[in-house]
């Protein structure tokens, strides 16, 4: 029997785009392909049949910026199972990192390089059905500790930048150790919060602004100090 | 935003003017610290750095030629920004006081706007204060993580990270409640699968197990683990 072909929906204001990406995908790719010129034509779509994969532009017809709102509203619809590539030429940092916030699985800039849309969207097919076994909800979730990698960029009053190759929610909290931490501080570790994340293009990394939180009242001093002893 | 309130010393034995001079900045969000004597600034030093001082080089009551010194022996006191505040003086102890790295200087009667922007100034060069890192070791970020799904090839853990891909070296997993599983957290490979939003706002991350014995195996199929 044949396997059954993966559905990708697409919506994207520009009809020539849409055209474009349905040819290639045609050549290229074994997959059930619809665009979608509007914000209600897609919805509709998504109401009768969910896809295997969405790819969404962020300025549409109905307003710029749009695609935000879909890719919310699509993300909690499908909760976790649907991979989302957005893929706008609003590609400013604080827009892929809206996105990524907003449920996006991936974001891709225009002028839409065809060769990394066709990788990012057989990666992602592939991914969704990779496990095949039965998946059991663990009753008390088991916890654990992410350990990443930071790399200290630079500190001033306010706050303590790093750069991470990982994407981290804003508010999110940190258990940070490094040497620095003893020399200010006298102690090797502190917890921060993550107060922004926002994509350094140039480099592909996330520069992390972190915060102190719950910080004593000698906090301030004591990075002042530092800072007096390092200029 | 966490930005802290700026502090300034003040060093003057004349009570009725720092009265005011305390309204003035406190009134402009300054905390404010006045000290009459010598031992007293030399004290509070000990526990916290200001971001101004004001003095009036002056005042001798107050000691502050020896306080001037002090400052200027310091290797980190002499950085802070410092303002004379004193009544007329001479071109010869304008010089003098310059050469003790005084900043600025200003004649009584207090002017309130003129303090205000003459500290305005100087701190506003203080908040560029940085410090770049260069060549330093990586940070170790400890994040919290749930394991929540589990199925015979992966186990499904959220957290706040978005984690890409599976670079070698740049993350680890450590949970003890794993191992009291008869689980090795070093077991666990991010799957080809990517991350995507859960409903909780978090990322949810597929990690492939390598190699678990059958009793775990049993655990899992039987809805147990």
């Amino acid at each position: 029997m044949a396997p059954v072909k993966k559905t990708i929906f697409h919506i994207d204001d520009d009809i020539e785009i849409l055209k474009l990406v349905k040819s290639v995908f045609e050549k290229r790719l074994s997959v059930n392909y619809q665009g979608f010129e509007t914000v209600e034509a897609f919805l509709h779509a998504i109401k009768n049949k969910q896809p295997d994969l969405c790819i969404i532009d962020l300025n549409l017809t109905e307003s710029l910026g749009a695609g935000f709102a879909v890719t919310k509203a699509i993300r909690n619809k499908a909760e976790g199972k649907m991979p989302i590539i957005v893929m706008s030429k609003r590609s400013h940092a604080k827009d892929i990192s809206l996105a990524l916030e907003f449920g996006a699985s991936d974001f891709l800039a225009k002028p839409v390089d065809f060769d990394l849309l066709i990788e990012k969207v057989m990666y992602l097919l592939r991914g969704a059905e990779s496990n095949m076994f039965p998946v059991h909800r663990i009753k008390k979730p088991v916890k654990g500790t992410l350990e990443v990698h930071l790399k200290p960029v630079m500190l001033d009053e306010a706050y303590l930048y790093v750069s991470s190759k990982f994407f981290v929610l804003k508010n999110t909290t940190i258990d940070l150790q490094h040497t620095l931490l003893t020399k200010i501080f006298g102690e090797p570790k502190k917890e921060f919060l993550v107060h922004d994340c926002q994509l350094e293009s140039h480099e592909g990394q996330y520069i992390l602004k972190l915060i102190p939180k719950n910080p004593k009242d000698d906090y301030f001093d004591k990075i002042h100090r530092y800072l007096l002893e390092q200029t | 935003m966490n930005h802290k309130i700026k502090k300034v010393f003040v060093l003057d034995d004349d009570d009725k003017t720092n009265l005011v001079l305390a309204k003035v900045l406190q009134g402009s969000g300054y905390t404010v610290k006045i000290f009459n004597q010598l031992s007293q600034i030399q004290s509070a030093l000990k526990a916290e750095v200001p971001d101004a001082f004001i003095v009036d080089p002056h005042s001798h009551d107050a000691g502050s030629s020896e306080f001037l010194l002090f400052r200027q022996n310091d290797q980190v006191f002499k950085k802070i920004p410092l303002i004379g505040f004193t009544e007329k003086i001479s071109r010869e102890e304008i010089v003098k006081m310059l050469s003790l790295g005084v900043h600025d200087y200003l004649i009584k009667p207090l002017n309130a706007k003129l303090i205000l922007s003459i500290l305005k100034k100087y701190l506003a060069s203080d908040e560029h204060k940085h410090y770049l890192f260069e060549n330093e070791e990586d940070a170790i970020g400890s994040i919290e993580l749930h394991f929540t799904r589990v199925s015979e090839t992966n186990i499904v853990g959220e957290s706040p990270v978005k984690l890409t891909d599976d670079e070698d070296g740049l993350y680890r997993i450590v949970s003890r409640e794993l191992e009291d599983r008869d689980v090795s957290s070093t077991s666990l490979s991010l799957s080809k699968n990517t991350t995507f939003v859960s409903q909780e706002g978090l990322f949810r991350a597929y990690f492939r197990w390598r190699g678990l014995s059958e009793a775990v195996l049993q655990l899992i199929r039987s809805g147990r683990f």
